[in-house]
């Protein structure tokens, strides 16, 4: 690291970050772990407590890490010497109520499975040198991404597995995933970092573990997801007896036999153990009625679908973290109220790790275009914790701008490929299109080349005119000339796909038709042989890019060569001109003669074009410049030819005749 | 004849407790339970002159800590290990069981001795009360040594002590507190003779009387029984010592009581195991060998010292001694300054 | 607003209190909004698990065993070599193989265990729970030491009753909570004082009595007001009581210091505890603490009973 050390760098590390990417990693971690850690204490008997300086992690050992109240005493010491956090060995019996006392008391308890000695010596290492520690996290990323290579999903994998408690997501330019863990990042608007989001509030319970775990909820909090007797007279009632598996509380069946909280509420309006009204005291004892019945379902801050009045039969597929009742399911609702098309997994993945966004750095490809962006978001634990996010995030773009540009090389030596590419991204949005996966991946190599992929979108079509310029050029596909096509788009308009369609080559670009027209103009300057383009209207997104391909190509069609035809600028006289006028005259003159053999000095055939154009003898007889009785003697000649002017497909045939026989030729 | 038949029991273990300090709940009921299973159709009771005058007789008692013996339980075997080793160094069976007091547990361990010897409980006991140590009876007044001595621990220990009799409790206590706090004691071995002159005599009839539900309490005190105060325990502290040089088995200490009515006097109970002086706003009114007793105003049991706790409401009782223990010899053994107290 | 809760009669009721007073019967509606629920409920014996109970000591005669004077059904018993005197002197190594194999035979899940001397030394309980634990995975194990009463066999009467007691208060809290989601739940103790829903779990015996006691409680703060009914009293008796623990031990000290030492110890376990049973932690302070010399045992033993309250959060 050569460049100055971000603000904070140097500041202590916190146990959440000892847990999370330090000596600590794998140790389940109950409380918020953002005490800083300035120095380490082994204690083997509570007295040595009287001595413990603030912010000190407590390492227990002996007996005073021995089962009973062991630990919860020393969490309590700790909490009263404002201690960082405790350290404890895993799987004493006390390690539920720990948890519980440590809750209350805001002391992060740890449990680890290793030597607590070689644990404590690690952990003063960190505490002591913490930027050390954070330069040598720093370096190993480096290490592992340089060995990840130029693969966007090697990178995000590196990133993610060597930031623990924290999610690391690809974003691209307008905000959709492209790799990395699909947690807690920005919703598609993009926002600078923080806003928008709660803070990182610790999830509690679990929050330590892995982003793919259930969360565990703990003593008291699981108790959504247990058996639910039906009321202190009615408990012999139950068939659950779940219970009896649970230990403190944290192990209960997730999905005991029950009926959920909503469903206690249905069921309580016929228990007779409803919560009873009583009188006053001294009161005549009037009942004011069964208040259970009115009780609503249970609260469900998370927002479940499966929690209205009554829905307690759908309520035991719950996921547990709506269950946990507290604050994890309150958060997991306000993610989706700010990302409400994203998916349920995703809201609780983000509510479980705490949705602030630590770092965020911005992907450029090689040639200074915006790939995308890395956000790193996770619970900030520590004030050095996202400045070194940030440096491993600023270490991922170079390999990134990697992964473009080879992938760019490969597209641009390879039409097939990348029109194959492209051909996939068209069809993504169908419903009922399999491969879901391969999707992943074009949308992926999108990203890669550049392409627009959201947002709104115009389709082109470059029509080529003749034969190919070279014999055998066109070979079997064509493969010389689609190349060269690709060649020019690509400089010309920029990254885009090009792909077949008929005779032509086919694409999409960001630019607006105006600015599009005017590009392709260029490209069909550039084109070996004679070329039209034709270019579509702007659509909404990718999904509905084949409308104006369509337009593009009708533009394409009707575009003389060396032109451009923009579809939305497209009217009836630019599809009449685009009439194979020479290969039609022969024909229109057959269909004309009775009328060319009467008209001697060529007015009827004027009058017969005014009155179809103007669609009347008035309008008729003022673009001639006659009285309206000369056009109405003229029209009765025309019929006396043979003509029945009241027959649409007459009038059709004559006024397609009237106009390319008056046309200039 | 009497008998301790399972109904008798229930009157003698009432009885028993009366006035019992040291019985802590869980010694006695598991004292209780066990005499209860042992005694079968009953242990007869008989009077020490009635016995063949040279039969032996054997004290048996309970030595050490109520406490130890609730929380480390008795084999079961101990009270007839403990005869059968006096028996074995004197040559000769022991015709009679006799106690050496009769407060809770060691009124009930000689009646369980008795039934696993298969021989009767004699009708008296050896002080008429409760003292601290195991020559402090009227045995030792009679001129009986206590040695031999026979103690059975409760991990299937066995110890015979054998020495001068005013030795006793120095070699008895290191020996008990090493058998885990308590022991089965057979001691004071005796022919039937000599007990008739030294025991407190009739006893046991005494308390199967008082124990009978309706008694009044005073029925369970021979020689008498008064109120000194009704009150509430201010404080229990532990004291700092009194200036005399005897090692007593535990820390004395000192419970102060306010007296609830009347002069509204405040009461020091100086205890050393057991309360051996009250102080009425800094007057004697009681002391040893008489004994004294807080009895708890709910429930009615006897308050041991250590139970004792600020803002229990207690009646404090004296009980008077037998005659002998108010004679010269009597105070000297069981008078104040036998507990270290030089008034 | 809190919320009393009596449980146990035809129906559960509740009444709100606000601001310290009694504010009459509870809308059930606001009920959820409660800051806390306090709870009062006699537990009922007749719901009681079969227990699997490891005695820690030396033969005695059988009507002093385990279980003995018990009623059928009440759980199966074992006696296991090992324990400490009062003087916390080793009395046999403990038999491991035997805790393992007896674990492992029982077929039952919640454990009582008393060993002898723990309140003295502890040490022979934790290691059988330690082997409990790893030989039946998820079983509930009460020791004895945590009720401290001196005498093996009341302690181990305690043991077993909570064990017994254990499934069917997980039921009841479960139940309780379901009905408040997000309230903060404490049960009324039997003498006085509250503990949390955690802590009941854990305790259940210490609220054994719970709703007696919130009844006198709240009939002697109600006053003579006739016609309270007597759930209505136990339910506003429990929001009168604070958090509570109690620690008992017997401890040995030689010496003042060393006796300020280990009562210093004893403090801090029940602070810890009075924290655990739901008292603020700021609020946790000792209520009472007595020392009794032990009769007849050597100098330096003592009955250690202390005392700690604190406002609930």
């Amino acid at each position: 690291m050569n460049r100055p050390r971000p603000a904070g760098w140097e500041a202590p590390v916190t146990v959440a970050e000892l847990v999370d990417a330090g000596p600590l990693a794998g140790a389940r971690m109950y409380g918020a772990g953002d005490q800083p850690v300035h120095q380490v204490r082994i204690v083997d008997e509570l007295a040595v407590f009287a001595t413990v300086a603030p912010h000190t992690a407590v390492v227990l050992i002996g007996a005073a890490a021995g089962g009973g109240w062991a630990v919860e005493m020393a969490v309590r010491r700790a909490w009263e010497q404002a201690a960082a956090c405790v350290i404890a060995p895993s799987g004493g019996p006390s390690e539920g109520s720990g948890q519980v006392l440590a809750e209350r008391l805001g002391i992060t308890l740890v449990f680890v499975d290793g030597d607590p000695l070689v644990t404590a010596v690690r952990v003063a290492s960190a505490a002591a040198r913490p930027e050390a520690a954070r330069t040598q996290l720093v370096a190993r990323c480096a290490t592992r991404l340089a060995e990840a290579g130029p693969s966007a999903r090697r990178v995000l994998g590196v990133l993610n597995a060597e930031l623990p408690g924290t999610s690391v997501a690809f974003l691209d330019r307008y905000g959709a995933h492209v790799a990395g863990r699909r947690a807690a990042h920005p919703s598609p608007a993009p926002q600078p970092p923080g806003s928008g989001h709660t803070p990182g509030v610790a999830p509690g319970p679990g929050s330590g573990l892995g982003a793919t775990s259930a969360p565990s909820a703990g003593p008291g909090t699981g108790r959504g997801a247990r058996p639910v007797t039906g009321g202190p007279s009615g408990t012999g009632a139950d068939p659950g007896g779940g219970s009896r598996t649970g230990h403190t509380g944290g192990s209960g069946p997730a999905h005991g036999p029950r009926s959920g909280d909503s469903g206690a509420g249905s069921r309580r309006s016929s228990a007779p153990a409803a919560w009873e009204a009583v009188p006053r005291p001294g009161g005549p004892g009037s009942r004011t009625g069964r208040a259970g019945a009115e009780a609503g379902p249970a609260g469900d801050a998370a927002g479940s679908a499966a929690t209205g009045p009554g829905a307690g039969a759908a309520s035991g597929s719950r996921p547990a973290a709506a269950g946990a009742g507290g604050d994890g399911g309150g958060r997991g609702g306000d993610e989706g109220r700010q990302a409400p098309e994203r998916g349920r997994d995703e809201r609780r993945q983000a509510a479980q790790r705490g949705g602030a966004v630590l770092a965020e750095v911005e992907v450029t490809g090689q040639e200074g275009d915006v790939l995308g962006r890395l956000v790193a978001s996770g619970s900030s634990r520590s004030a050095g914790w996202p400045a070194v996010v940030r440096a491993v995030l600023g270490l991922a773009v170079a390999p990134l701008a990697a992964w473009a540009a080879t992938e760019r090389l490969r597209a641009s030596r390879d039409f097939a490929l990348q029109a194959a590419l492209a051909e996939r991204l068209l069809r993504a949005g169908e419903p009922g299109e399999p491969g879901e996966e391969a999707d992943a991946a074009a949308r992926e190599a999108a990203v890669a080349l550049g392409w627009p992929t959201r947002g709104p979108v115009t389709g082109f079509l470059l029509r080529p005119f003749g034969e190919p310029a070279q014999a055998g050029s066109r070979g079997p596909q064509g493969a010389d000339e689609a190349a060269q096509a690709q060649a020019v788009v690509n400089a010309v308009v920029g990254q885009v796909p090009v792909l077949r369609r008929g005779e032509g080559w086919a694409g999409w670009s960001a630019l607006d038709p105006g600015r599009l027209a005017e590009r392709l103009r260029r490209c069909v300057e550039a084109m070996p042989r004679p070329c039209a383009a034709g270019v579509g209207a702007r659509v909404s997104g990718l999904d509905a890019v084949g409308e104006s391909l369509l337009g593009a190509e009708a533009g394409a069609f009707v575009a003389v060569a060396g032109s451009v035809v923009r579809a939305d600028r497209m009217g009836p006289a630019e599809l009449l001109g685009a009439l194979p006028a020479g290969a039609l005259r022969a024909p229109a003159a057959v269909v004309l003669r009775p009328l060319l053999d009467v008209d001697r000095d060529g007015s009827l055939l004027e009058t017969l074009t005014a009155v179809l154009d103007e669609g009347g003898s008035l309008r008729a007889a003022e673009r001639l410049g006659v009285h309206r009785n000369t056009v109405t003697t003229r029209l009765e000649r025309i019929r006396a030819a043979g003509y029945d002017l009241a027959d649409p497909a007459t009038r059709l045939a004559l006024h397609l005749a009237c106009h390319l026989t008056s046309a200039p030729s | 004849m009497t008998a301790v038949g399972p109904r008798e029991l229930e009157r003698f273990a009432a009885g028993s407790r009366l006035f019992a300090t040291g019985a802590a709940d869980s010694s006695y009921a598991l004292a209780h339970d066990w005499a209860r299973a042992v005694i079968g159709d009953g242990v007869p009771v008989r009077q020490a002159s009635d016995l063949d005058p040279g039969a032996l007789c054997v004290a048996v008692t309970l030595a050490g800590s109520t406490t130890a013996l609730g929380e480390q339980l008795p084999r079961g075997d101990e009270p007839e290990r403990a005869v059968r080793a006096l028996e074995r160094r004197l040559g000769t069976r022991a015709a009679a069981v006799v106690a050496l007091n009769l407060a809770a547990e060691n009124a009930l361990i000689p009646l369980i001795a008795a039934a696993a010897l298969g021989v009767p409980l004699i009708d008296g006991d050896g002080t008429g009360r409760v003292f601290p140590l195991v020559e402090q009876t009227t045995y030792t007044l009679g001129g009986i040594s206590a040695a031999p001595l026979a103690l059975a621990g409760a991990s299937g220990e066995l110890v015979l002590l054998e020495t001068a009799p005013d030795r006793v409790e120095d070699l008895l206590r290191p020996v008990v507190l090493s058998l885990g706090g308590w022991a089965v004691a057979a001691c004071y071995p005796m022919a039937a003779r000599d007990l008739a002159r030294v025991v407190v005599p009739g006893t046991v009839s005494l308390l199967l009387r008082a124990g009978t539900p309706g008694a009044p309490r005073s029925a369970a005190a021979p020689y008498g029984v008064r109120t000194l105060c009704r009150g509430r325990i201010l404080a229990v502290e532990g004291s700092t010592g009194h200036g005399g040089e005897l090692a007593l088995p535990s820390l004395p200490s000192s419970i102060l009581v306010q007296e609830s009515d009347g002069l509204r006097r405040l009461i020091r109970l100086e205890a050393h195991n057991e309360i051996v002086l009250a102080l009425a706003d800094g007057a004697a009114v009681a002391m040893a060998p008489d004994q004294i007793c807080m009895i708890a105003a709910t429930g009615g049991l006897v308050v041991d010292v250590d139970k004792a706790a600020p803002g229990m409401e207690v009646e404090v009782m004296v009980v008077k001694a037998a005659p002998v223990w108010h004679t010269q010899e009597g105070l000297a053994l069981g008078g104040l300054r036998a507990f270290g107290i030089p008034l | 607003m809190i919320l009393g809760v009596a449980l146990g009669g035809r129906a559960p009721v509740a009444v709100a209190v606000r601001d310290g007073a009694f504010a009459g019967p509870a809308d059930p509606r606001a009920a959820r909004a409660a800051r806390a629920a306090c709870v009062a409920v006699d537990l009922e014996p007749a719901g009681a698990a079969p227990v699997a109970v490891i005695r820690v000591g030396g033969p005695c005669p059988p009507v002093l065993g385990p279980l003995a004077g018990w009623p059928d059904g009440s759980g199966v018993a074992t006696i296991v070599r090992g324990g400490h005197s009062l003087t916390g002197r080793p009395l046999a190594p403990l038999d491991t193989d035997a805790v393992r194999a007896f674990a492992a035979g029982c077929g039952l899940t919640d454990f009582a265990v008393t060993a002898t001397g723990s309140p003295v030394l502890a040490d022979h309980e934790l290691a059988v729970a330690a082997v409990v634990s790893a030989e039946v995975p998820g079983a509930r194990i009460t020791l004895s030491y945590e009720f401290g009463r001196p005498g093996l066999r009341e302690r181990e009467g305690d043991a077993i009753r909570n064990a017994a007691l254990g499934p069917a208060a997980g039921r009841l809290a479960d139940e309780v909570a379901a009905r408040l989601p997000g309230v903060p739940l404490y049960f009324a103790r039997s003498g006085s004082g509250l503990v949390s829903e955690h802590y009941f779990r854990r305790y259940p015996l210490a609220c054994l009595r719970g709703a007696a006691a919130s009844h006198a409680r709240g009939l002697a703060a109600l006053g003579e007001a006739a016609g309270v009914p007597g759930p209505v009293a136990a339910a506003y008796g429990a929001t009168l009581a604070v958090p509570e623990a109690q620690v008992e031990r017997i401890v040995q000290a030689r010496g003042r210091a060393e006796l300020d030492r280990v009562l210093q110890d004893v403090r801090d376990e029940v602070l810890t505890r009075v924290v655990s049973a739901g008292a603020a932690p700021g609020s946790a302070a000792i209520a009472e603490t007595i020392v009794n010399p032990l009769s007849y045992l050597p100098d330096g033993l003592y009955r250690v009973l202390v005392t700690a309250r604190g406002a609930a959060p």
